[in-house]
């Protein structure tokens, strides 16, 4: 499912970034400075993928030898409704319409893990695609457009399907380390659903960013899921983040809506194409992440 | 019997002997998260006249050697050209690779964490015992798989020129495999591998893990990681 057209890593001329106040978008560019990587990030406020002249402006700027990496998409946060998924395929669509004529060294699609079927209790790369609402619709859909588009220009496509990405820049406030991390410092308290039970894989934001990184280093082809393989439950994280911030953090428990739900990742496509890549376990990375926040609060 | 019956009926051994297997390995995983252990359950299972005695219930790194394959891809022919659901035999070949990647997927969760260049000992090579055959071997795929490490491997039977890999280096025993090794992996239960004194492999390696996921070396004072455990 992942193949490396370069045997031997090296570096691409440019990579170019779309979407560049995203989280993962600034760790990515921070990743490939780090390694002497020339890329450029753009934002919707330089080139707006909603509207149809960004296929001319995106065109003038991408050269033959770039790699594209695609992080642009209106997140649920900013709504899940029709019209957003809408916006969405609007995007996809113009991005097709010029990857279909304009292909460069490669593509790379950030895509979600949301794409796979709840049901599945371990997911790997060849998990059965499966909808559960209009966000995974969108990144499913995204996906088989840009296989499309890229294939008639016989441009290299990879799609990295991340799990749950933590780190201090994310400004989501989803339920998970980044919600735990701020009650537990602004409230001492972290609330969980029920008793935390469900399992969950969760990714720091520069691993994922090394490994986009590797992916461009091989011109990789293929889908790679990026996630750890070791799932802990959200009641674990909480444990972890309270002695992490100490102060007395109480862990509240809240009754649940939902029905309790696990998703645990096969690591094996990962270690079979990156066999040294090194991941931060998740009481390194929230450190590291405690760290941050608590440097950027203090100055 | 007629001509249809005979050709359907080696298959059909086949496929049952895959659906035990798998069904082992499934269960067997689930032992090695729970505390349970596989080898006190599959006596039990044996007992039951409905599975029998003689029933595939050892755990193992999926399926190798290819006729078993080359068997579950024509029932997945035959049941695409006839309109029947065959998604379990599709399970059990998914299984089965997941299966042979197990030795892989401890070594990146116990060993690599903890010392990120390994020198690695593989024993045996072949898809299973008794046998020359690599075809499908377990073992191949690890050491492909381990590209940046370095590998010194033994195996019984296989020679120099059947294998090409740049990262390995056959030895000439078992023991000169384990010679400053972190990590001994068992991918091939060979017999003479259970007869080696234990306290000869301390000796030789430098760490102290064993992956043997049949279970064939008793190995007090390592951390011993096996299937179904």
């Amino acid at each position: 499912m992942l193949e490396h057209l370069q045997k031997q890593a090296s570096k691409p001329n440019r990579v170019v970034i779309l979407g560049s106040k995203g989280f993962l978008a600034r760790a990515l560019v921070e990743h490939l400075a780090s390694t002497g990587i020339d890329s450029v990030a753009v934002g919707s406020s330089e080139i707006d993928l909603i509207l149809p002249d960004s296929v001319t402006k995106l065109g003038q700027l991408l050269r033959r030898d770039d790699c594209l990496v695609i992080t642009s998409a209106l997140t649920p946060d900013k709504g899940r409704d029709v019209a957003t998924l809408m916006k969405n395929l609007e995007m996809a669509r113009h991005l097709a319409s010029l990857l279909e004529n304009q292909g460069c060294s490669q593509v790379i699609y950030i895509s979600s893990d949301s794409v796979y079927s709840a049901e599945d209790s371990l997911i790997r790369e060849s998990s059965t695609r499966q909808a559960s609402d209009l966000y995974s619709l969108m990144h499913i859909a995204r996906e088989q457009i840009l296989i499309q588009a890229t294939s008639k220009s016989q441009t290299p496509l990879c799609i990295v399907c991340p799990c749950a990405i933590y780190g201090a820049a994310d400004t989501h406030n989803s339920y998970g380390p980044n919600r735990f991390f701020r009650t537990a410092l602004k409230d001492s308290k972290i609330t969980l659903f029920g008793n935390g039970e469900e399992i969950r894989d969760h990714i720091l934001v520069e691993d994922v960013a090394r490994l986009i990184g590797l992916c461009i280093a091989h011109r990789s082809i293929g889908i790679l899921n990026a996630a750890t393989g070791v799932a802990q439950s959200f009641h674990q994280v909480a444990e972890s983040i309270a002695e992490i911030v100490g102060a007395e953090v109480t862990i509240e428990c809240l009754p649940r809506s939902g029905a309790i739900t696990h998703r645990h990742f096969d690591p094996t496509l990962r270690i079979k194409a990156f066999p040294d890549f090194d991941l931060t376990p998740l009481t390194v990375g929230l450190t590291k992440m405690h760290r941050e926040l608590t440097s950027t609060s203090n100055k | 019997m007629r001509f249809e019956s005979a050709e359907l009926a080696k298959i059909s051994i086949n496929c049952f002997l895959v659906s035990s297997v798998t069904t082992a390995n499934t269960l067997a995983e689930i032992c090695e998260h729970t505390g349970a252990d596989w080898s006190e359950i599959a006596p039990a299972l044996r007992l039951d006249r409905r599975i029998g005695p003689h029933a595939y219930l050892t755990p193992g790194l999926g399926i190798a050697g290819g006729n078993l394959e080359r068997d579950l891809v024509t029932v997945r022919q035959l049941a695409s050209r006839y309109g029947s659901d065959a998604k379990v035999v599709m399970a059990w070949q998914n299984n089965s690779r997941y299966r042979s990647a197990w030795a892989l997927r401890q070594l990146h969760r116990v060993v690599l964490p903890r010392c990120s260049h390994p020198r690695i000992a593989v024993w045996g090579l072949t898809y299973k015992a008794e046998t020359h055959s690599l075809k499908n071997s377990p073992a191949i795929d690890l050491i492909s798989a381990l590209a940046p490490f370095k590998i010194t491997a033994f195996d019984p039977v296989a020679s120099d020129s059947s294998i090409h890999s740049a990262n390995l280096e056959l030895a000439p025993t078992a023991l000169a495999a384990c010679h400053k090794a972190d990590v001994l992996i068992v991918m091939t239960p060979w017999k003479e591998f259970s007869q080696i004194d234990p306290l000869m492999i301390q000796a030789e390696m430098c760490g102290r893990v064993i992956i043997d996921p049949f279970g064939i070396i008793t190995a007090p004072g390592f951390t011993h990681l096996q299937l179904g455990h």
